[in-house]
């Protein structure tokens, strides 16, 4: 094999055995400083709070990152905290593409497909598409008026029919004229869609449903509404669009290979399980905002201020879980068998070293931040990781100084701010 | 060239912590000479947007995922495969599942949970796990159930049982599901796919070992082998990357992170390569 400067054995066990110096020749780990707010809203509040203050005080954004284990635990409060200081934050996180409307619709018409594969479709499954925004494929019509939809669900609640004994129904209903056209346009373009059907069908069906709802619904400006949330939608149309590809290609595959039968609910199942385990990412990057990432995305970046949040117990680290039984696992863990190591679900080494990651990213200062209580007013305890981590704990009275003024910054921050204005 | 391994012999060189090396060896060439797996994928746009704020040429790198890793090398050797995801072994381990008289998922059911079948996603949750850490080879099921057998504090008792039946369980249930597999490919799909990304692997491991010279077919400008950001090392990759760096002339280096590593490392050099890597088998023992 090839030589590098590296592969004699002696070089390799010290590299091994003493990770240390590598770290002290750059200087050792950054200044920490830990916040510690009462409840996980008022965690997420000094965060932004710090952040603000360092753009306050000539910080760019862009030199800022809030980094935790899981956004999703902190995106609500962070997003509220940000509000509140008139801030922006570029959320990076798995995409919650279920609760996307564009995903939503598109499953809804599967699941309407699918209930009319059965023979009856109930009053809720038929108006759930229309709710969602669902627009007649051929031609410039806008999506169907809320109270317009409402008022044939509240006329028919608990009705359970065909759909040829929809249309009849609503074709002899007392609704007004336009609205009545609507509905029998959308009957129409049920009862026209196959039963039993094939690959193809999949997405001649679903992408005019989609085409249509770009064209009518999907929203080119926040409007009253977050970025966020319009970033949200963008790439949960995008990647909605990807998963009915991909679920046509999967369903043609077990067709052909006699593992699935010609049904609506197969290719729902599909949709959803797609939908499960390839969510698709969310990525907004602004130089104006804050990034706000997962801990493990870290790995290998570096930015100046790096604040971790929620470091407590339960959460960074987690309680490692497995269906393996724990007898297994301590074995594995203690045995030390040859060609054996634990799986990163069985212990908290993944999570620490996630924490040495968000650590190191840091160059001028690393803000630890948790808070003490949970919803139910449960002591949360500090995370194992901040014992081997020397700390500046800002004093209360500077904390709520903070969070009522963020430029009045606590003094250990000040500090590493004039540092690097002085090097500068 | 070959090398031949003594038990404090490690053939890869192993980096831990900050990965900045990976940073200042990247430079300008003709064809990539590093090639960079990293197991998380947003972490080779890390390494990207490092070296770009760094303005560092980076034509030396190019990068794969695993299991890109051994498509090409599959394909180098005429038996060109892919893996099958999780979507689709949770419909074939239900199938399998449902209506099996194996006594093997009996006693399976009792560790996991019955029936089996309401338990899928379970199944294959232990199915994943143990298959990155044994890769379902042989050698390691037998010493962990050796090493089970052997503690002192709970031999004889029902956590070792439970432990055995449900490595004997999901090894037959990995067994089995790659039989499906093999019977889908030989009704005629126009690519042939396997279970997982491991049996993919593990399939190209034993094609390199038989044959060496694959590695360079695939990856004929590559000097180096580079695996990056990872908090776990698993079976199936600690076997590649053996036989890659004794039986090509590539330079194999691992990055392994602060917290964990040191731990991996020193498992690593205290160790040798298992017999016959990239060989899976189901475990038995009653």
């Amino acid at each position: 094999m090839a030589m590098s400067s590296q592969s004699d054995t002696d070089s390799d066990i010290e590299d091994v055995a003493d990770p240390a110096p590598a770290t002290a020749s750059e200087g050792g780990h950054t200044p920490t400083v830990e916040l510690v707010g009462r409840t996980r809203q008022e965690e997420a509040r000094l965060a932004v709070a710090t952040a603000a203050g360092l753009i306050e005080r000539g910080v760019s954004p862009s030199d800022i990152v809030i980094a935790t284990a899981d956004v999703d635990r902190y995106e609500d409060s962070l997003d509220r905290a940000a509000a509140r200081y008139g801030r922006t934050l570029a959320i990076w996180t798995p995409l919650t593409l279920k609760r996307t409307i564009p995903y939503r619709l598109v499953a809804a018409t599967l699941t309407l497909l699918a209930e009319r594969e059965q023979g009856a479709v109930a009053i809720e499954t038929l108006t759930e598409p229309l709710t969602l925004g669902w627009v007649p494929t051929n031609g410039g019509s806008e999506p169907l008026a809320p109270a317009a939809i409402h008022e044939v669900a509240r006329v028919y609640a608990g009705v359970t029919q065909s759909i040829d004994e929809w249309t009849a129904t609503i074709a002899a209903a007392d609704i007004e004229h336009a609205t009545k056209q609507d509905w029998v346009a959308y009957l129409n373009w049920i009862a026209a869609q196959p039963d039993a059907p094939t690959s193809k069908d999949v997405t001649d069906t679903l992408e005019p449903v989609c085409e249509r709802y770009d064209e009518a619904c999907l929203p080119e400006s926040p409007g009253g509404k977050a970025v966020s949330e319009l970033a949200d939608t963008l790439r949960g149309f995008e990647r909605t669009t990807e998963l009915v590809t991909m679920s046509r290609r999967r369903y043609a595959r077990w067709l052909a290979a006699g593992r699935a039968d010609n049904q609506w609910s197969v290719v729902r199942d599909l949709l959803e399980s797609f939908a499960t385990s390839v969510p698709g990412r969310r990525e907004l990057p602004t130089a104006a905002a804050i990034d706000v990432k997962e801990a493990n995305d870290l790995w290998g970046l570096s930015a100046p201020y790096v604040i971790a949040a929620g470091l407590v117990e339960g959460e960074w680290p987690t309680t490692p879980a497995s269906p393996v039984p724990s007898a297994a696992r301590t074995v594995i863990e203690t045995a030390d068998i040859a060609g054996f190591r634990p799986h990163t679900a069985w212990t908290t080494a993944r999570d620490r070293d996630q924490f040495e990651a968000v650590h190191s990213a840091a160059t001028t200062a690393l803000v630890a931040t948790r808070h003490t209580t949970d919803a139910d007013g449960v002591e949360k305890r500090p995370s194992r990781f901040l014992e081997g981590v020397e700390t500046a704990r800002v004093p209360t009275e500077a904390k709520n100084r903070l969070m009522a003024e963020p430029s009045t910054l606590p003094e250990p921050l000040r500090d590493c701010l004039s540092m690097e204005v002085n090097d500068e | 060239m070959q090398r031949t391994l003594t038990t404090y012999s490690c053939p890869i060189t192993i980096h831990t912590g900050d990965p900045d090396r990976l940073w200042t060896n990247a430079s300008r060439t003709t064809h990539p000479t590093t090639l960079i797996v990293t197991p998380v994928q947003l972490h080779q746009r890390n390494i990207e947007t490092r070296l770009r704020e760094q303005a560092q040429p980076m034509s030396s790198l190019t990068s794969r995922r695993l299991r890109g890793v051994a498509e090409d090398l599959l394909e180098a050797a005429g038996d060109s495969a892919i893996a099958a995801d999780r979507v689709d072994r949770l419909v074939y381990l239900a199938d399998i599942l449902d209506g099996s008289q194996r006594p093997a998922y009996e006693h399976l059911g009792a560790v996991v949970g019955e029936p089996l079948t309401a338990h899928v996603e379970t199944v294959e949750q232990a199915r994943g796990e143990l298959e990155l850490v044994t890769g379902y080879h042989p050698q390691r099921m037998q010493r962990l159930a050796d090493a089970v057998r052997s503690d002192a504090r709970q031999a004889s008792g029902p956590a070792t049982i439970d432990t055995l039946d449900l490595i004997a369980g999901v090894s037959q249930l990995h067994h089995d599901l790659t039989d499906h597999f093999a019977a889908d490919a030989t009704a005629g799909s126009a690519t042939t796919r396997v279970a997982s990304e491991t049996v993919l692997l593990a399939r190209a491991i034993r094609e390199l070992a038989a044959d060496p010279g694959i590695w360079g077919a695939a990856y004929p400008s590559i000097e180096r082998l580079v695996v990056a950001g990872a908090s776990m090392l698993t079976a199936p990759l600690e076997d590649l990357l053996r036989v890659v760096a004794t039986r090509t002339d590539t330079d194999v280096q691992l990055y392994l992170r602060e917290a964990s590593g040191p731990a991996i490392a020193d498992h690593l050099t205290r160790t040798t390569a298992v017999d016959a890597p990239g060989t899976q088998e189901v475990f038995t023992w009653r």
